[in-house]
């Protein structure tokens, strides 16, 4: 059994009278440990999947598995202690408390999980020591994202969920940011799942998931990923 | 017309926003316009009433009193329209002052609440007191109190009047009445009684409207200045020199009268003298003439008695001759002729000897028979003659008494009469009180509470408005935030600065509008509840509204500007970006340290979510202030409104339990032995006081006041605690030539220890005295002097008309007592005339309540709005629902924390103003606000704190985290 299996997931948007089928009998499955790119264009359902998938949103039909568990499944509640426990996230604006310090950002994470890491240390890992007390808005956007990736990875997550964490960054500090879940993902082990439209991501990834219209193009595995210094876009 | 539905989406789009402003709006003109009407709306109320009910627009009394020839002067003065004649008597009745006026057609006309008016005499007309109760029903008897003054009681040609008819008058619409000469010196009823049954000759008062004061609004300048104008023309009518000469010829002619009539008694009192005299000379003359007569007879008599003896003697000689003649002849017969023949011979002259003897004894007897009727008949005469002249003395003793009595009332009145015609030379013009209607009790009393209101309504209104600017202006800088990319995208599709900003114009004039909305309920609610309110303590037949059409324009322009140029004022920034730089989203509010973070040892014990919340609170400055004002604002309206419940509840209790240590206060109609015995054999302990209406002066302020003198003035501390309020000191009774003064005094007069008081009682006498203490009173006004000080700052003695009396029993009243009040009916009967304002605090309190709901609702909304990001943050981090309201709450709880302890703060101060401004001159209302007010206030204020969280807690809710992470807006 896989770490992650999604088992012909259909989620559907309804807005009055019109219906919107974001993901349509998705089925897809993602190792422990794998760095998963899931690449399509805009509007493609990318987003929807990755919501699902860490709990934010619920499914029309279908079935996802998480680590054995039934996510899909899961109550309000659950979704909430998965959401705490399990995951952590990475969003193309950071979506950092502007009103709190680089360290707080983590704290904000670290104190309400069950074996959090130390948010100073987890800074440093992210190369951001001597920003500490930093807020926000005297961090440069690649500072700012990896301060909310080390916020994501002090809960200790099971998973790690990127939705487009390069987008607003430029070529270099997108490039740093990769590199750095590249890193997250071999050394501790961590099953990294990236967003991304820029199909150039595709040979640093263990798994590459294309997306289209709401449904799973193509999966393919990568023998060998390349490194990401080595790949330009 | 795009443009507007653009506008109405917005607001379909954004309801509890744009109803918010509206209802605040709604909240602050209504309030505003509501409370502004008030004193116009009471005023006009009071100007009906009169104008219907012909209320006199000036009062004259006079010494000398009016009759018909001074009504005619007065109509005669410049500016008086007519002139009405009225009598009036104050007289005590079942112990109550009561003032029994004849009816005046045309003035004053009362308004009447049952039954009729009286018709005959004998029937009365009562005057509805809500307060005290109505003197007696339809068909019971009111009677002039044997208590009353001869002088009183002869002003009524009858005792006992029947009640046909209870009215209400113009003249009274006060519950209180006034002061009065009788009784324990304040009115407390009035009745009309007919014309008739009056004794008096002249007419007590004359009532004068003034020629275009109906038309013009009752306590307006231009009604003061109309009746001022015919005030001071009457002042300058020499109408007391009318009077004058009418009183003085008058009297002059009745003196002349008098005068006559003495003249003819004199002559006739003269004359019947002198008729006596001549009675009395005459029988003078007779009686001499009579003693003449006798002394003539006793003259005669004398002489016929000497002429008797002398004929007795002489017949005796002769008769002794002849004898011896005889007896010689004889012998010479006898030697001569033998005795035969001279005893013949003289026996011849024998016999005629014989004859002669016995002739002329009989002729003697019979003289002496006339003397001795002589005699008796002298002493006859002598006797009647002696009885005569006794029966004269006798007569002219009398005669000399009467002569001598007649002219000593004939002097006597003369002098009467001259002293009479000095007093009338003497006669001068008598003094004439001229009263416009600011000196009626009532009606004045009257406009001071509306006055009143208004203070009230110029700092109330005012919090509203500052609190929904605020709310305003947060809301409308949050909108147009929110709007930036719109903004933005319509600039860049070409629409002009102007028409985006009269999109967001129009937007807020459509909320602002909520301010008619507003204006029209207030201005009918607020006034309504207000002079119901007022309806227990005046007698007014109903409400007018009006409204003050500038006022509450100016509030729905002053809310429409000031929505406008917030609105404006938040949008202007925006505005003048260039559209390119509005759609990229606006750089996020920088993070900042707060102070608290740089005290290491505090901030290092904080948890961190306490460090978030601070750090949260202090960030948005603005909204900060906004809430806690928002809230401060709220908690202090609610403070004052339970504050002035307090106040005014407290106050009773106060004055007749901790102030007032006496179960009874018996009112005295004399001073005497027999009194006190009755009084203190019904109670337990009692102290005799004399109590004296007056007026406290100083400078040109004066308040109506109550002396209160102490029998025993060290007994007085265990009736009346004298005590410092603030402290609790006591307060030493005062020295000889000081007094210690009621609280409200002064304040009212500015007056503080060691300054001198003027005191001036009603109906003349005045003094001044040193303030040595100032005492703790909330109900009437009271100066505390000693018998001393009392006697020789008046100059005259002290009449005992009050006892003090602690006992659980009874005493009844009759005998020398007028009445018996027991202080747990005064508290009653207060309670209840305070209760009635609890209707003023009720709207406070709710208009509080609403005020505080809608800003804590607006408040918190922006400030999730505000969040969304943070929130949906937060909620992806895997907080639960409980950890994601907290993390808001705990942040809203502090704020009303803050703002809710600002609040109690600035309650004190705000209670204190209103309460300042709001109690009348006869009260003081506690200045201290129970402990239970201030968590009342703190509770309601979280109550609707956690009513608001818990709408909110819907609201937190529905965030969807997905939306909200997709994009920066």
């Amino acid at each position: 059994m896989s770490f992650i299996e999604f088992e012909n997931v259909t989620k559907i948007y309804k807005s009055g009278q019109t219906e919107c089928v974001a993901a349509d009998r998705v089925s897809f499955e993602v190792e422990k440990g794998e760095l998963c790119v899931i690449v399509g264009s805009s509007g493609a359902g990318k987003t929807t999947l990755l919501n699902m998938l860490g709990g934010m949103d619920s499914v029309t039909d279908g079935k996802i598995t998480v680590d054995g568990k039934i996510v899909s499944d899961f109550s309000k509640k659950q979704l909430t202690a998965y959401r705490r426990n399990d995951v952590g996230f990475v969003f193309q604006f950071y979506n950092l408390v502007q009103n709190l310090t680089a360290v707080e950002n983590v704290e904000l994470a670290s104190q309400i999980c069950k074996s959090p890491k130390d948010a100073a240390r987890q800074l440093e890992l992210v190369g951001l020591s001597g920003k500490e007390h930093s807020f926000p808005s005297h961090l440069s956007g690649g500072e700012q994202q990896r301060v909310a990736i080390a916020r994501a990875l002090a809960k200790s997550p099971k998973l790690l969920l990127c939705d487009e964490p390069t987008g607003a960054l430029d070529y270099k500090t997108g490039k740093a940011i990769l590199s750095l879940l590249y890193d997250t993902c071999k050394k501790e082990g961590m099953t990294v799942i990236i967003i991304t439209h820029n199909s150039a991501l595709k040979p640093m990834a263990d798994r590459v998931i294309t997306v289209k219209s709401g449904k799973i193009e193509s999966i393919a595995l990568n023998e060998n990923p390349a490194p990401i210094e080595k790949i330009e876009w | 017309m795009k443009f507007f539905r653009l506008v109405l989406r917005e607001i379909s789009s954004s309801k509890t926003r744009f109803f918010a402003i509206l209802a605040i709006f709604a909240l602050g003109v209504g309030f505003y316009s509501g409370l502004g009407c008030a004193m116009p709306v009471m005023k006009k109320s009071m100007d009906s009433y009169a104008d219907r009910y012909n209320l006199y627009d000036i009062r004259l009394l006079s010494q000398y009193g009016f009759d018909e020839s001074d009504r005619d002067f007065i109509e005669s003065v410049a500016g008086v329209s007519g002139a009405y004649l009225s009598r009036s008597v104050d007289a005590q009745v079942n112990g109550a002052a009561c003032r029994f006026m004849s009816l005046t057609d045309g003035v004053n006309t009362p308004r009447i609440i049952e039954g009729r008016l009286p018709q005959s005499p004998g029937e009365c007309a009562v005057g509805r007191n809500t307060m005290s109760g109505t003197l007696a029903k339809i068909g019971g008897k009111i009677t002039i109190a044997e208590q009353n003054s001869a002088e009183i009681k002869d002003s009524f040609a009858k005792t006992e009047f029947t009640v046909v008819g209870i009215v209400e008058s113009p003249a009274f619409p006060s519950v209180q009445r006034g002061a009065t000469s009788v009784g324990q010196g304040s009115l407390s009823h009035y009745a009309y009684i007919m014309d008739g049954d009056f004794t008096g000759e002249y007419y007590t008062e004359a009532y004068v409207t003034v020629s275009g004061a109906k038309n013009a609004r009752l306590y307006s300048d231009e009604y003061k200045d109309i009746t001022n104008g015919a005030l001071s023309a009457l002042e300058q009518s020499g109408l007391e020199n009318v009077q004058l000469s009418r009183v003085k010829s008058k009297a002059q002619s009745e003196l002349d009268g008098k005068k006559a009539e003495y003249e003819q008694k004199k002559a006739d009192a003269e004359k019947e003298l002198g008729k006596a005299k001549q009675k009395l000379d005459s029988a003078k003359s007779e009686l001499d003439f009579a003693k003449g007569q006798i002394e003539q007879s006793e003259r005669r008599l004398t002489l016929a008695r000497a002429e008797y003896e002398q004929n007795k003697t002489e017949s005796e000689a002769q008769l002794k001759a002849a004898q011896d003649e005889l007896d010689g002849n004889y012998a010479a017969l006898a030697a001569a002729f033998g005795n035969a023949a001279a005893a013949d011979q003289t026996e011849n002259a024998a016999a005629e000897l014989a004859a002669a003897r016995a002739q002329a004894e009989q002729r003697l007897s019979e003289a002496l028979a006339q003397i001795t009727q002589g005699q008796t008949q002298l002493d006859t005469a002598r006797a009647e003659y002696n009885a005569g002249l006794a029966e004269y003395n006798a007569g002219l003793s009398e005669y000399n008494n009467q002569s001598e009595k007649a002219q000593r009332e004939l002097d006597d009145a003369q002098a009467e009469l001259e002293r009479a015609q000095a007093q009338i030379d003497e006669l001068k013009a008598p003094e004439i009180y001229l009263f416009n209607l600011t000196d009626n009790y009532g009606v004045n009393a009257f406009c001071q509470d509306a006055d009143r209101i208004n203070n009230i309504a110029k700092v109330f209104p005012i919090l509203f408005f500052v609190v929904a600017a605020l709310v305003c202006l947060t809301t409308m800088t949050r909108m147009i935030d929110e709007q930036r990319t719109k903004i933005g995208t319509l600039s860049a599709l070409g629409y002009g600065s102007g028409t985006i900003a009269a999109h967001y114009l129009c937007y807020s004039s459509l909320a602002a509008a909520g301010g008619i909305v507003g204006a029209a309920a207030g201005c009918i609610v607020i006034p309504l509840v207000i002079f119901n309110t007022y309806k227990i303590l005046y007698s007014l037949p109903g409400i007018v509204f009006t409204v003050d059409i500038g006022k509450t324009c100016g509030a729905i322009a002053a809310a429409l500007i000031l929505t406008c140029g917030v609105t404006l004022w938040a949008g202007l920034s925006s505005l003048k970006s260039c559209a390119a730089q509005l759609m990229r989203p606006a750089a996020p509010k920088e993070g900042k340290k707060v102070a608290l973070e740089h005290i290491g040892f505090i901030w290092k014990r904080l948890s961190f979510t306490s460090k978030v919340t601070v750090r949260n609170l202090f960030r948005y400055k603005k909204r900060f202030l906004m809430t806690v004002i928002g809230i401060a604002g709220c908690c202090a309206l609610l403070l004052t409104g339970f504050g002035l419940k307090d106040s005014i509840s407290d106050m009773v209790p106060l004055q007749y339990g901790d102030i007032q240590r006496f179960d009874m206060t018996v009112y005295l109609t004399e001073d005497s032995d027999k009194v006190r015995k009755t009084v203190e054999e019904g109670a337990d302990d009692c102290l005799f006081v004399q109590n004296t209406a007056t007026y406290a002066e100083k400078g040109d302020r004066s308040l109506e006041c109550r002396v209160i003198v102490p029998e025993n003035p060290e007994k007085l501390g265990d009736y009346i605690s004298l005590k410092n309020r603030k402290s609790g000191a006591a307060v030493e009774f005062p020295a000889d030539g000081s007094v210690v003064i009621a609280e409200k005094l002064s304040i009212r007069l500015g007056l503080d220890i060691g300054d001198s008081i003027g005191i001036q009682k009603e109906g003349g006498g005045s003094a001044s005295l040193t303030v040595s203490g100032i005492t703790e009173n909330y109900i009437y006004n009271y100066i505390y002097m000693s018998p001393e000080t009392y006697e020789s700052a008046f100059g005259e003695k002290i009449r005992y008309n009050e006892a003090f009396v602690k006992s659980d029993g009874e005493i009844a009243a009759g005998g020398g007592i007028a009445s018996v009040m027991r202080s747990k009916d005064m508290t009653e009967s207060f309670s209840h005339v305070f209760d009635s304002l609890n209707g003023v605090v009720l709207l406070l309190i709710i208009s509080a309540c609403l005020l505080n709901f809608v800003v804590l609702y607006n408040l918190t909304n922006i400030n999730i709005g505000e969040r969304v990001r943070e929130i949906a943050t937060i909620k992806v981090l895997g907080f639960y629902r409980r950890e994601t309201d907290a993390y808001i709450y705990r942040e809203n709880l502090l704020l009303t924390l803050i703002g809710t302890a600002a609040g109690l703060a600035l309650g004190i101060y705000l209670h204190r103003f209103v309460i300042s401004t709001a109690e009348i001159d006869m009260i003081m209302f506690t200045r201290t606000i129970k402990p239970l007010s201030f968590v009342l206030s703190a509770a309601l204020t979280f109550a609707f704190s956690a009513l608001v969280n818990g709408t909110m807690h819907f609201k937190l809710d529905r965030i969807s985290m997905t939306e909200s992470l997709k994009s920066t807006e």
